[in-house]
């Protein structure tokens, strides 16, 4: 089958998604051992705590060149993920129904990202600051501050990682598993999704880029 | 069984043989960055009405000790049910016991990582009894034995004290944080000598491992599940409509 195919995402948003995510991933396991004690075997020697600063430098410093070199992408999507309307409770009440009984009947149209999406890169963003700032105070002040702000520091940056994983679950398993999602994982792999997939999943953001085309 | 320790720092002139016997007796390396027991000199007052405090500074063993509480792996622990212990093949070095304690006294200076602190000689004690600071103490400031009688020393060596014009003398740590299994006769108020006057392990750090790391594989636990259930009627939905679309 030929298929017309439409960009997805560039190549910096492509390098942005999967240095973050090599990040993310590596912190989100090493961070893992501490609510699995069973793996601790993983962490001798104390290399889990090096893997973790590693990563966490990397974490930070990917979104601050994000925003310095791709300001506007930056800006727009963070404004993107912050604008929620009826449209996105439409899509949170209809999204069992299509997730589970492929029935899209009910789901309204969808723009770049849908409300699911949207959900995740709010909740990244908020905990991706959170994790920022905590996990900095915890590395760079634990002699200068007070014991009573460390443990707050210790116990925001675990509620965090709770939320950030679970919501990382879900992210890999629709990206990748889920039976209906079958392009997801190439849009962020070669940037493209076929024009089929974009009209059906994200029918008004490909009415806007198949006008800007024809522009 | 509550084998305890007293320190009385009006005895202490700071000569650190303390120190020197618990790094020989634990093996540990010479220099600051692990220290199970150190002496701290503290200057108060304003010139010239000052004056010096030492204090032998080490882990208190805590009744209700933060840092057992808060270890996420578990290493850190009270094998004999009184003295608290870090094992140091557990431990991963997240930090957590140190950002926790009140007392500030786990440290990390082993280059492998692990929570340093004083195991009240647990698997190394002088014939069998007493913590190697103990043994070395040339003026009988640290004394070790039953809970019970220790307090009631501290007692009369505070009332000795203050017949002598301490007027601030005190012990400390008789019911600090369920009681303190390393207690001090001091010669002024605890702030004078370094020691937080009412020390407190706070809600957060008692959450830890009663309710943060439940929750978290609970919350994990039930995320996998209720995917996996999802791609099982997903799945068979799929195949459903496809065999329709023919």
């Amino acid at each position: 089958m030929t298929h017309h195919e439409v960009e997805k995402y560039s190549k910096a948003a492509r390098i942005f998604h999967w240095t973050h995510t090599t990040a993310f991933v590596l912190l989100f396991l090493t961070g893992l051992i501490l609510f699995i004690p069973g793996l601790g075997f993983l962490a001798e020697g104390g290399i889990t705590r090096i893997i973790h600063r590693v990563a966490a430098a990397v974490f930070v410093i990917i979104p601050l060149f994000n925003i310095v070199f791709r300001w506007k992408a930056t800006w727009s999507g963070i404004g993107e993920a912050f604008t929620w309307s009826r449209r996105d409770v439409g899509w949170l009440k209809a999204a069992p129904r299509f997730y589970f009984l492929n029935d899209e009947s009910t789901m309204p149209p969808q723009g770049s990202m849908n409300s699911g999406q949207k959900m995740w890169a709010l909740i990244a963003i908020v905990v991706g600051i959170v994790f920022a700032i905590t996990g900095g105070i915890m590395w760079f002040s634990a002699e200068t501050m007070s014991a009573g702000t460390l443990q707050w520091m210790v116990f925001l940056h675990d509620i965090a990682f709770i939320l950030a994983g679970t919501f990382l679950l879900i992210h890999i398993y629709l990206a990748v598993v889920h039976p209906l999602m079958t392009e997801s994982w190439s849009a962020m792999v070669s940037g493209k999704i076929s024009a089929e997939y974009a009209k059906k999943h994200h029918s008004r953001w490909y009415e806007g880029v198949s006008r800007a085309q024809k522009d | 069984m509550s084998k305890a320790t007293l320190i009385n720092t009006d005895l202490c002139l700071g000569c650190n043989a303390c120190t020197v016997e618990c790094k020989r007796n634990n093996d540990l390396p010479v220099g600051q960055s692990i220290s199970w027991t150190r002496i701290d000199e503290l200057e108060t007052g304003t010139f010239p009405d000052t004056k010096t405090y030492f204090i032998k500074q080490s882990c208190k063993h805590c009744t209700e000790a933060a840092c057992v509480e808060v270890c996420p792996m578990g290493a850190a622990s009270k094998p004999d049910g009184v003295h608290v212990v870090i094992n140091q093949e557990e431990c991963i070095g997240c930090g957590y016991c140190a950002m926790s304690c009140p007392f500030g006294t786990p440290h990390f200076g082993d280059p492998k990582g692990a929570s340093q602190k004083c195991s009240y000689c647990y698997s190394t004690k002088i014939d069998g009894e007493s913590p190697a600071c103990e043994t070395a103490c040339p003026f009988g400031a640290i004394i070790s034995g039953e809970r019970d009688e220790l307090v009631e020393e501290g007692r009369k060596q505070v009332a000795a004290l203050q017949a002598k014009g301490f007027s601030n003398a005190n012990l400390y740590g008789e019911n600090a944080l369920g009681g303190l299994n390393v207690l001090y006769v001091l010669a002024d108020s605890s702030p004078a000598y370094g020691l937080p006057e009412n020390p407190k392990v706070s809600t957060v750090v008692n959450a830890w491992q009663k309710v943060i790391q439940p929750a978290g594989l609970v919350l994990g636990g039930a995320a996998i599940v209720g995917l996996g259930v999802n791609y099982i009627v997903a799945r068979a939905n799929t195949i459903k409509a496809g065999k329709k679309e023919k």
